[in-house]
């Protein structure tokens, strides 16, 4: 029994301890994190944050954990927080493509002697991968051998502000420690509020920084480096240690042109007189060069002097291995901005450390032609001969007529570790001048299309005459063609009047040629063909169904028009691609009423329905007519060529026997028996159908009403000449 | 691109609706269309047809017809029903084209009786019936419409 109660015991236990401090159980295994934690522990393997995450404690972080981030991913940590990659398992923070999350906030005091500890780890595709917020406190910060690289953030890669600001003597300091961290292809800076401080010792060392493209404007400023912060003369107790680091291939870019504009290493401001920058690999061994790529007094006297002498002729092998060196193939010195023409024979590439190029990829992209955007990459063979840190390259895959602007990128490198070691890139600043250029062009063309079409505008609405605007276009461009399907419905004395879809619709296919009078007036020719057919049992009126007649004509039209357009015609922007017009026409039209009788298609006009061959006095009807229309279109147009719409036109018809039913007395049932009609058992049948008794009335009763029809439908229209 | 994608798609489908909303041909079966002529279509106001007696013959000859003869009317309805001018009831069908069978109540004799008749012809306005007597003759009766 007592065993029992100890088991009880033991159980109630754990479970309070689980739920009072809701630990890290929860989140052990867990894929999405969400919500408030006072401990986290993340363990190996994939993890999601795809909202605000907030760690009052401690945050562990272990090695082989993936953690996710989309957008608006954050994960804000207010105590310690420990990330304990190794070098063979790292820890991955990664934003999730197209939907790129923020990264990781260390905020609030947390007195409790905690750390903020980061190592081995990769930060990728992140908007601002470490934020250290205004106001945050830990005992010390060392972020050692980790990888940033690709974070698509254009704010900060690590963004250190101040503590909490103390006018007393606070003996206490953070060391603040980045060291052996690669920081490559990132879109922004390592920014510190203050470098120089009386709380935090920064101490920066053995790291990388390369490719790294800093988004700014034209202007080089302090912030518009890899590396920049401020160094004040006051409350500064401790000098930032920044040495051994190595600056190569980092850039300016123009964020409104997307060109890069200027070398980017280190900036800084403030009252100091100077700040220590010594003992760094500052891309070049030229003094004068390497000057281009600091933001210091040389530039602006109201900021310190940096002083970066000595500065090392290469980087220091401990550092993130990286090829910090370019040369052609003879050895001569190439320039970074050079712009490719002609194909390479090789080159000759050096690095820090070991460099392991047995899996790289050497690829060309570049330009198919002079002027567009068409852009095609090939893969390239090559030989290589190592010489130590120096690598020659040859390239035996043969270039030559395919050459045009490009750049050449070696990618899928790796350090003697296996670790990621950066592409490298040459001739990929010409490029992207030269892709400014092409854009540059397209845009001013694209202006002069909107400034020439809005010229023809002559938005004048006031004046008739703007209305129909002489154009210039050639007699050929005015044409366009258009062929048009949909259905015909006929709406004439043998129709149901009170709705139009009751009628039958048959299909109508047709064919148009428009031709621009002026910019917003156009004349058409139309042949149509369909069919129209009806029967009195549609209809809601019970005389018609009494009548019972029903018939199918085809038909055949030659349509003259003018149309007017609501929009210049022969204007193509891409705000008015929609465009209604209105027109009036003539109709020429054959027709043939028919009609089934006892399984039999009969022609009605020879049968004199209507007594045209019982009553001498009488004619038989025309099965020719004219008649007019009115039409209306809604035209949306693909391209200056090509439009595709929606057609509507109502047709009245001079002659009121498209159906066959004319505003005739029923014949007698004897003068049809006495007439020459060859078929005289239809013309009886269709003469009254329902054999009803209809003395003294007339066979277009009850209404009496004229013929007309309507057609609806789709059309595809083309300008023949461009 | 989307955009495009829609207007195709949009007008596609209406190019495919108009084609199918077209108006299709029905045609009427020959012995439907012959119960049509005989007795109306149902519709309004063509519920019944009557025929009234126009002319007689036997064996080819014209028989002399009295002024009730005449008068006689043969009334049928769409739905099958019968009856004539001498108030007899009945009901009609036509199973086999050509073929109107009738079945008759005589009011006066109290007597129902079924009788066969071939059309010989049919219009919208005449009406040819022929049958063979119970002496071996054959009688052809014509009728005209009179609604």
């Amino acid at each position: 029994m007592t065993r029992y109660l100890k088991s009880i015991k033991n159980i109630t236990i754990t479970m309070a301890i689980m739920v009072l401090a809701n630990i890290t159980i929860d989140a052990i295994g867990q894929d999405t994190l969400a919500g408030d934690y006072n401990l986290l522990v993340i363990k190996s393997g994939l993890h999601v944050i795809k909202e605000t995450v907030t760690v009052k404690g401690k945050l562990e972080i272990q090695a082989g954990a993936k953690i996710e981030f989309m957008d608006p991913g954050i994960l804000i940590c207010e105590g310690e927080l420990k990330m304990a990659g190794t070098q063979n398992d790292n820890i991955e923070i990664y934003g999730k493509p197209m939907s790129e999350g923020i990264g990781i906030v260390i905020r609030g005091v947390d007195n409790n002697a905690s750390i903020v500890d980061i190592k081995y780890s990769i930060f990728k595709g992140l908007q601002l991968p470490l934020l250290f917020d205004f106001g945050w406190k830990r005992s010390s910060v060392s972020i050692a051998n980790n990888y940033f690289i690709k974070n698509i953030g254009k704010t900060s890669v690590i963004q250190v502000l101040n503590p909490p600001f103390n006018l007393n003597i606070d003996s206490t300091k953070i060391d603040f420690k980045i060291e052996h961290n690669l920081f490559s292809d990132n879109n922004a800076a390592v920014y510190f509020e203050d470098l120089k401080s009386d709380h935090v010792q920064v101490l920066i060392t053995g790291n990388t920084f390369y490719g790294n493209r800093i988004y700014g404007f034209k202007n080089y400023n302090i912030s518009t480096n890899v590396l920049y912060g401020r160094s004040d003369e006051v409350y500064a107790k401790f000098n930032p240690f920044i040495e051994n680091n190595s600056f190569s291939f980092n850039y300016l870019v123009d964020n409104i042109t997307d060109t890069i504009v200027h070398i980017s290493n280190f900036g800084v401001y403030g009252s100091s007189k100077v700040v220590g920058f010594k003992h760094n690999y500052l891309g070049s061994e030229i003094k004068s060069q390497i000057q281009k790529g600091i933001y210091d007094q040389a530039i602006n006297y109201n900021v310190p002097k940096v002083d970066f002498e000595p500065f090392l002729n290469q980087p220091d092998a401990l550092n993130p291995a990286h090829v910090y060196l370019i040369r052609k193939i003879d050895n001569s010195i190439l320039a970074d901005t050079l712009f490719i023409k002609e194909p390479w024979k090789g080159f000759i590439l050096k690095s820090n450390s070991e460099v392991d190029f047995s899996k790289a990829v050497l690829k060309y992209s570049f330009f198919k032609d002079d002027s567009s955007f068409k852009k095609s990459d090939t893969v390239l063979k090559y030989d290589i001969q190592p010489n130590g840190l120096e690598t020659k390259f040859t390239i035996t895959s043969n270039l030559v007529g395919l050459i045009k602007a490009g750049f050449y990128t070696l990618s899928k490198l790796m350090d003697k570790n296996g670790a990621y070691v950066p592409d490298v890139k040459l001739g990929y600043i010409a490029y992207s001048n030269e892709l400014r250029r092409r854009n540059l062009i397209t845009e001013a063309l694209k202006v002069q299309n909107v400034m020439d079409s809005v010229k023809k505008q002559i938005p004048q609405k006031d004046s008739i005459k703007t209305a129909f605007q002489k154009i210039e276009t050639p007699f050929k461009k005015r044409f366009e063609i258009e062929v048009k399907t949909g259905g015909a419905i006929f709406l004439g004395t043998i129709s149901n009047k009170s709705s139009i879809f009751g009628n039958d619709m048959n299909m109508l296919l047709g064919v148009n040629v428009n031709y621009s009078l002026f910019s917003n007036l156009s004349a058409g020719l139309s042949i149509e063909s369909f069919k129209l057919s009806n029967s009195d049992n549609k209809s809601n009126n019970n005389e018609q169904i009494a009548r019972g007649m029903s018939f199918s004509t085809s038909m055949l039209s030659i349509s003259p028009s003018i149309n007017y357009d609501f929009t210049d015609i022969n204007l193509f922007t891409k705000v008015k691609k929609i465009k209604p017009t209105v027109g009036v026409g003539l109709d020429i039209v054959s027709f043939n009423p028919t009609a089934m009788y006892n399984g039999t298609v009969y022609n009605l006009q020879p049968l004199g329905t209507g007594g045209q061959y019982a009553d001498s006095t009488k004619k038989p009807y025309s099965t020719l007519t004219f008649g007019y229309f009115l039409n209306f279109k809604i035209k949306y147009q693909l391209n200056i060529s090509n439009s595709v719409g929606v057609h509507m036109s109502y047709h009245v018809s001079m002659s009121n026997y498209l159906d066959d039913v004319g505003p005739d007395p029923y014949p007698s049932i004897a003068s049809l028996l006495k007439s020459k009609i060859a078929n005289k058992d239809a013309a009886i049948y269709f003469s009254n159908p329902t054999a009803r008794n209809v003395l003294g009335q007339y066979r277009n009763s009850p209404d009496g009403a004229g013929d007309s029809y309507l057609n609806i439908g789709v059309f595809y229209s083309r300008k023949i000449f461009k | 691109m989307k955009s495009k994608f829609i207007i195709y798609s949009l007008f596609f489908l209406i190019a495919i609706s108009a084609i199918l909303s077209c108006a299709k041909t029905d045609t009427i079966p020959a012995l439907q269309f012959q119960k049509q002529l005989l007795a109306g279509t149902g519709k309004y106001q063509n519920t019944l047809h009557s025929w009234q007696l126009d002319s007689t013959k036997i064996n080819g000859a014209n028989v002399l017809l009295t002024n009730t003869q005449k008068n006689f009317k043969k009334t049928f309805l769409f739905d099958g029903a019968y009856f004539d001018s001498d108030n007899n009831l009945g009901k009609w069908e036509i199973t086999t084209i050509n073929k109107l069978k009738q079945t008759i109540i005589y009011q006066s004799l109290n007597r129902q009786d079924s009788v066969v008749y071939d059309i010989v012809s049919i219009n919208a306005a005449q009406l040819n019936l022929s049958i063979k007597l119970s002496n071996g003759q054959t009688a052809i009766y014509s009728f005209k419409i009179s609604n």
